[in-house]
């Protein structure tokens, strides 16, 4: 038996069934990520000191990552847009550069989670707190670079380890903001993550579907792009507030 | 792997494929204005204004930025009436937890209230 609606418009709602399945279902992440959003809102307002996102990230990096999400996003409308008009081959050629975009940006979030779990922030005996890279340590003594301050000059430094009183590394136990920064950018990347998945499917073996029913097969890469630009937008608000502010 | 033959769609009213070719174009000058926008909330952060101006005017450039995806992009301007209003109810119901999550430190337990 077929479902009813599958490609055509119900008569008194105007959709056909997976676009209401789909808003539905991101109405349902709005809420989601909304309880994270109103987590960070409450602990920063609240916190009697918070840092500036620059002590912990680089931001040009973040920036160029967001234009790449940016652009995976109008790259996804070409490719559905080229579904409308016909085109497989555009489809393919602008769905894989979506897929390349996206593969790049978790790329780069991953090379920058690999930075925070080499970053150590170290309390010394006298209070002194001083953050860095570790380059080398043994039983007696930690060799690290600290971060550049204020464009000055930044040697090694030999910390005996009498001198330390609490050496941690940059993760999310380190302080708050950090602990919101991998909650929520890491809640992101699955999204990324299974948003490529899907556009991978859809790309490769899911395609076979536009020889039998091109209408049905649009309307997937349709709702899959409506997830995409979704989880771009969440992107967008999650960018100023963990790089920016 | 085996590419599926491309095939040709429906064919569509030309009134449609104007509408079409519009909306296309529209989404390339937000693709534009997403970027230009993403530039100046970077700016904005290195302009030395005060906290909270600071928080005021990213949060104002994102949630620009957020109208023109979610209206362009995601077609909102031109979809239909109930996945608007599923949206309101999503927007009231989003802020509400924003409110109550926020409120329910505003309103301390102190030892003078325990009895």
């Amino acid at each position: 038996m077929e479902i009813p609606y599958g490609v055509q418009e119900r008569p008194d709602t105007g959709l056909w069934n997976a676009k209401l399945g789909m808003w539905l279902f991101l109405a349902s992440e709005v809420m989601l990520f909304g309880g994270l959003f109103a987590s960070y809102a409450t602990l920063r307002t609240y916190a009697p000191d918070w840092p500036k996102g620059s002590d912990f990230q680089n931001i040009p990096l973040g920036t160029f990552n967001t234009a790449v999400l940016i652009t995976s996003s109008i790259t996804m409308v070409m490719g559905w847009a080229s579904l409308v008009m016909g085109q497989f081959g555009k489809f393919r050629l602008y769905m894989g550069l979506t897929l390349l975009l996206g593969v790049l940006f978790l790329g780069i979030k991953a090379t920058e989670y690999r930075g925070k779990f080499e970053h150590y922030g170290v309390t010394l005996a006298d209070g002194t707190v001083v953050t860095g890279h570790v380059e080398s340590q043994d039983a007696s003594r930690v060799v690290l670079l600290p971060d550049a301050k204020g464009g000055a000059a930044h040697e090694p430094m030999t910390l005996a380890r009498s001198q330390i009183k609490r050496m941690i590394v940059f993760g999310p136990w380190y302080n708050t903001y950090l602990a919101l920064y991998f909650t929520l950018t890491g809640l992101h990347a699955l999204h990324l993550l299974a948003g490529v998945l899907v556009n991978l499917y859809l790309w490769g073996p899911g395609s076979r579907m536009w020889q039998r029913e091109p209408e049905r097969f649009t309307h997937r890469v349709e709702c899959a792009g409506l997830f995409w630009h979704f989880v771009d937008l969440v992107w967008i608000f999650l960018f100023p507030i963990l790089y920016l502010l | 792997m085996n590419h599926p033959t491309p095939i040709e769609t429906p064919p569509r009213e030309p009134g449609r494929d104007a509408a079409f070719q519009k909306n296309l174009r529209a989404s390339i000058q937000v693709f534009i204005a997403l970027l230009a926008l993403l530039v100046a909330n970077v700016a904005v952060s290195y302009a030395g204004l005060g906290r909270s101006q600071h928080i005021a005017v990213a949060l104002l450039i994102s949630t620009l930025q957020a109208v023109l995806a979610a209206g362009v992009l995601m077609h909102l301007k031109s979809e239909k009436r109930i996945i608007r209003v599923v949206l309101v109810f999503t927007g009231v119901f989003f802020a509400g937890l924003m409110v109550l999550t926020m409120g329910s430190f505003a309103n301390e337990v102190t030892a003078s209230h325990v009895h």
